[in-house]
């Protein structure tokens, strides 16, 4: 585990494993996978594809179908409060409903898709604030508007109904339907109540203070228009203008943790700039944790302060930025930092060939013995294929999981 | 490839459940004779409308003939319906699908607003047109079916040709001067060959269906030719006092229906790469 | 919106004018001249009789000219007199109209809410016991021979048990019956061809339902809503349901032809006074003037029935409506 004050992680993933299961094949996707994550800290989780990084991310928040993926052993340690830590996969469902969007939130790949077609983008935003709302006309407790130290376990509890926090059926079968206005579908009109812990009309006061805090969140996303486009389906936007919007949806309850799956991966390389750099400003202003999860590494290199490098699911290298991108020591990481187009991390003047990582990524299904990396590695020896390295403490905060055959040690040595 | 869904069909235990049934089915169809008990326009009008004994295994309807022949001569009907029409519909549909396909354009237009308006009229209701204008016979009703059931098949077969033709070696079979008729028939059908099959399995059950309906309601197959449908119109009339009249017959279409619906289904399964397990 | 509404009913014209052209092959398809149909149960008419006959349909003109009149007389929905008793098809046809409608519509609300449910259910809870039982039931669905089953029924609750009436639209003293009376009486005798009618259709809808909703629990928008914190409830009857309900609309749109052809057989063998009835005893009777028009006026609200599928459609994804 990395050294570094205890208080100051906010969430620390202890020996997480992962499973999927096809049939009936069983295909690890994490193993044994340890991280801490302290607050502020904009954290990188580098790898290939099928490397299980989306596992990890999705993980979390237990977002992974049963039917699908099954969490074998582990703990997801989460420090709501300064004295209070959670862990998330043993809370119960309702109490994690809280966690999620609330206190963690979450972006993801494809902005296309991850927004429901068929409603308003106003709405969907609505959706994200109202439920995490408490009772009626008190003002929610934004992060940046007066907020101080509240007291522990307040955060997690039951919601009231029974984890129903929204009426799914149509407010006139409810048993306290809206007293002043008729029911409007989805629409944020005076008098809608959007929670059944409501059980009086929103008053005009909460409707504008939600409709002011929306119109604020899309604005400091640098959107256009807000109100424009909070009236807007998903697919009048643009790739970019949709994934702002899922930047400010996960924002708009001051989450404490924000998890980046790939968000720019599917943007064009301009727009990708531009919403890393928005990422970025956000993280500053709001005091944001963020795990930003990629397989490009100049992305990271830029944006991250501290870098994890995964492969076929497990952490082959853990270190802060700097030292991933100068010193890396780990054969893996050497690789993929070699085949970089145009970045000559040796310190020799000479350019270096465009260098490819031989082989292929190893298929989960069956794994070869030893250290996984072992088959494609340039220094590897016979010690590497009889047991898997673990993971060891080089200098401070930096870990490597390697054998350190005497090839690599000499390579190392030349780099220097 | 063929070897690979042949294994994947015998593994899958609804396909072969299907097939089987059918298989007995053709079995009794062809072996009619030799199995029903009594010849099939029998009458003895002395025992009309007995209740199924060990004399007559189901029962004799309302002019004395035994039902369970009846039954297993309606097999006959049934199956030769089902097979006639559906092949009408299939030469008919694929061919047009086809060309509509693989032509675009006009001609696809052209097609496509037929199949539409077919499709729009209430398929029965065609049907009843028809017959209405021509004489009800078992010849009328299995052309009349497969003449009805076509434009379903042409608007599968046209979508699957239209999105398999910007494929690269349909442009490089036109490029070497490949005629089209050679094109359409042995590049694009053996691919499209598939979803074919499958409905056209359904179909068969579907033509049984209807055609039942239509001897039902005296539309169809004439008695004293036996068939399930017209042996439930006398159910009908007889409903107080004959229930097997009216369970019987039914049964063997349920069974039939259902075996070609399993086939059918289940094949799907087997062609289709399997998504969710 | 009014757009999408204006175009969709633009495209009806083509379609209707393909359909009479349909229809009037079709007639001409019968051997013989409707002129021979007419004067086929009466030996003595002679030929002068024939002629002004041919000259009163107007058979001598040429094929064109027959077409166009025709076409006039559909647009103006003059279907001639029926052959039975003489009276204007169309008027018989409006007399039925209701209770048809009546059946059809129920059916098709039945079969909306069922289909979903089913769907949804067996989709939520998929490869489990229930899972297994509804794809056997929905295969049972599709392969019974619905008349059989209206057999069946009709033995059943109406013979052996005599729970309900198995036929016609009222019982014989309705009208001495009160309000309360009256609506009981309605709907017993609604029950069984309701659910025999909607019975087939529902197969085919909670199987195409059940594999939408499959496909749509596994898109990257549900998995966002549960990231939002929204309980399961919520992410599934909110943001699934609406999604379902497209394609869902979509295909009852669709099987609304084979709705209304079943309404030929239900309706005869539950002696339901309506448009399903008129066919058979058309048929039977050899009208063929009251056959056209049944099977045009079938067509028109299979058409009609198609727009408000559509308008419904546009209703609910709005991808359809902007652009």
């Amino acid at each position: 585990m990395n050294e570094g004050c205890i208080m100051d992680n906010i969430l620390e993933i202890k020996n997480l494993s992962v499973e999927y299961r096809k049939g009936s094949k069983i295909i690890p996707a994490l193993r044994n996978i340890s991280i801490s994550l302290k607050k502020k800290e904009i954290l990188g989780i580098v790898g290939e594809s099928g490397c299980g990084k989306s596992t990890l991310a999705q993980s979390i928040l237990r977002l992974i179908p049963e039917r699908e993926g099954k969490i074998t052993s582990g703990s997801i340690l989460f420090r709501e409060a300064p004295t209070t830590v959670t862990d998330l996969l043993k809370v119960e469902y309702d109490n994690l409903l809280l966690v999620r969007g609330k206190r963690i939130s979450m972006i993801f790949q494809d902005p296309f898709n991850s927004l429901n077609p068929v409603f308003k983008i106003g709405d969907q935003l609505i959706e994200a604030i109202s439920i995490h709302e408490k009772d009626s006309d008190n003002p929610a407790e934004y992060k940046n508007e007066a907020s101080t130290g509240l007291p522990p376990n307040v955060l997690l509890r039951k919601t009231k109904h029974g984890g129903l926090s929204h009426p799914w059926y149509p407010s006139f079968l409810r048993r306290n339907p809206p007293k002043l206005y008729p029911p409007t579908p989805y629409g944020l009109r005076k008098g809608y109540p959007h929670s059944s812990t409501d059980s009086l009309p929103w008053s005009s006061a909460k409707a504008d203070r939600i409709r002011t805090r929306i119109l604020s969140l899309l604005a400091k996303v640098q959107l256009q228009k807000p109100e424009l486009i909070m009236d807007s389906y998903p697919h009048q936007l643009s790739g970019g203008m949709l994934q702002r919007v899922m930047i400010a949806m996960a924002l708009s309850c001051s989450p404490d943790i924000l998890v980046a799956d790939e968000p720019t991966t599917a943007l064009d390389v301009t727009i990708q700039k531009e919403i890393l750099e928005l990422l970025k400003k956000l993280q500053e202003e709001l005091e944001l944790t963020i795990i930003l999860i990629s397989h490009n590494l100049s992305i990271i290199s830029r944006f991250c302060s501290r870098v994890i490098i995964l492969y076929a699911g497990t952490i082959m290298e853990d270190a802060c930025s700097e030292d991933i991108f100068k010193k890396p020591l780990n054969p893996y990481t050497v690789g993929l930092l070699e085949s970089l187009p145009g970045r000559n991390y040796s310190r020799n003047a000479v350019p270096v060939r465009l260098k490819a990582i031989s082989g292929q990524v190893p298929d989960m299904a069956s794994l070869p013995a030893g250290c996984k990396f072992s088959p494609r590695c340039p220094y590897m020896a016979l010690a590497c294929t009889a047991e898997e390295p673990e993971l060891l403490v080089l200098e401070k905060n930096h870990l490597s999981r390697c054998y350190f055959t005497d090839e690599f040690k000499r390579k190392l040595a030349c780099d220097n | 490839m063929w070897k690979i869904l042949f294994k994947r069909f015998l593994k899958n235990k609804l396909a072969i459940t299907g097939a089987a049934i059918i298989m007995f089915l053709l079995i009794i169809a062809v072996f009619a004779p030799l199995i029903a008990p009594y010849d099939l326009a029998r009458q003895e009008i002395s025992h009309r409308l007995e209740a199924p004994s060990a004399r007559h295994l189901l029962g004799t309807d309302e002019l004395g003939r035994d039902v369970f022949s009846r039954i297993i001569f309606g097999t006959r009907i049934s199956l030769m319906v089902g097979f006639v029409a559906t092949g009408i519909s299939l030469l008919i549909g694929v061919t047009l699908g086809l060309v509509s396909g693989f032509f675009g354009n006009r001609t696809d237009a052209i097609i496509m607003r037929i199949v539409d308006i077919f499709l729009c009229i209430p398929t029965f209701f065609l049907i009843l047109m028809v017959i209405a204008f021509l004489k009800p016979s078992i010849w009328n009703v299995m052309i009349v079916i497969g003449l009805t059931s076509w434009p379903g098949l042409t608007r599968m077969i046209r979508g699957e040709c239209l999105s398999i033709k910007e494929r690269e070696y349909i442009q490089a079979a036109k490029v070497l001067g490949m005629s089209n008729l050679r094109i359409m028939f042995v590049h694009l059908l053996p691919n499209v060959i598939v979803p074919v099959i499958v409905s056209a399995t359904l179909g068969i059950g579907g033509a049984i269906l209807t055609e039942s309906a239509l001897s039902f309601l005296g539309l169809g197959v004439q008695p004293p030719s036996p068939s399930w449908g017209n042996i439930l119109t006398s159910g009908k009339d007889y409903i107080n006092i004959a229930w097997w009249l009216s369970v019987y017959p039914g049964l063997a279409i349920l069974i039939t229906v259902l075996a070609y619906n399993l086939l059918g289904e289940s094949l799907r399964d087997v062609f289709d790469p399997r998504m969710n397990e | 919106m009014l757009k999408y509404f204006a175009k969709r009913l633009i495209l009806i014209i083509p379609m209707l004018i393909g359909i009479s052209i349909l229809t009037f092959v079709i007639i001409h398809l019968a051997p013989g001249s409707p002129v021979d149909m007419l004067t086929s149960m009466n030996q003595n008419v002679d030929s002068a009789a024939r002629a002004k006959l041919t000259a009163l349909y107007g058979l001598d003109k040429p094929i064109s000219l027959q077409y166009l009149d025709w076409l006039k007389r559909i647009v103006t929905l003059n279907f001639g007199n029926s052959f039975r008793d003489e009276r204007p098809v169309i008027g018989k046809i409006f007399e039925r109209l209701p209770a048809t409608l009546l059946l059809n519509i129920l059916s098709l609300l039945l079969i909306f809410i069922i289909a979903l449910a089913i769907g949804i259910s067996s989709a939520t809870r998929q490869n489990t016991f229930y899972d297994k039982a509804m794809t056997v039931f929905v295969f049972l669905g599709f392969s019974i021979p619905a008349f059989w089953l209206a057999l069946l029924m009709m033995m059943l609750f109406g013979v052996n048990l005599g729970w309900l009436p198995i036929s016609g639209m009222h019982s014989v003293d309705y009208y001495q019956m009160n309000i309360f009376e009256r609506l009981w009486d309605m709907t017993s005798h609604l029950i069984m061809p309701v659910f025999i009618s909607a019975f087939g259709g529902l197969a085919y809808l909670s199987r195409y339902s059940r594999s939408s909703m499959l496909e749509i629990i596994r898109q990257d928008y549900i998995r966002t809503a549960r990231a939002k914190g929204l309980p399961e409830k919520t992410v599934i009857y909110k943001h699934a349901l609406r999604n379902v309900m497209i394609p869902v609309v979509t295909l009852l749109g669709l099987s609304l032809p084979g709705l209304i052809s079943g309404g030929v057989i239900f309706e005869t063998i539950f002696a339901w006074p309506g448009m399903g009835q008129l066919a058979y005893q058309a048929i039977m009777s050899r009208d063929y003037p009251l056959i056209m028009g049944v099977s045009i006026m079938a067509t028109v609200l299979t058409l009609l029935g198609n727009l408000i599928a559509d308008i419904t459609y546009a209703y609910i994804d709005p991808r359809v409506r902007y652009k």
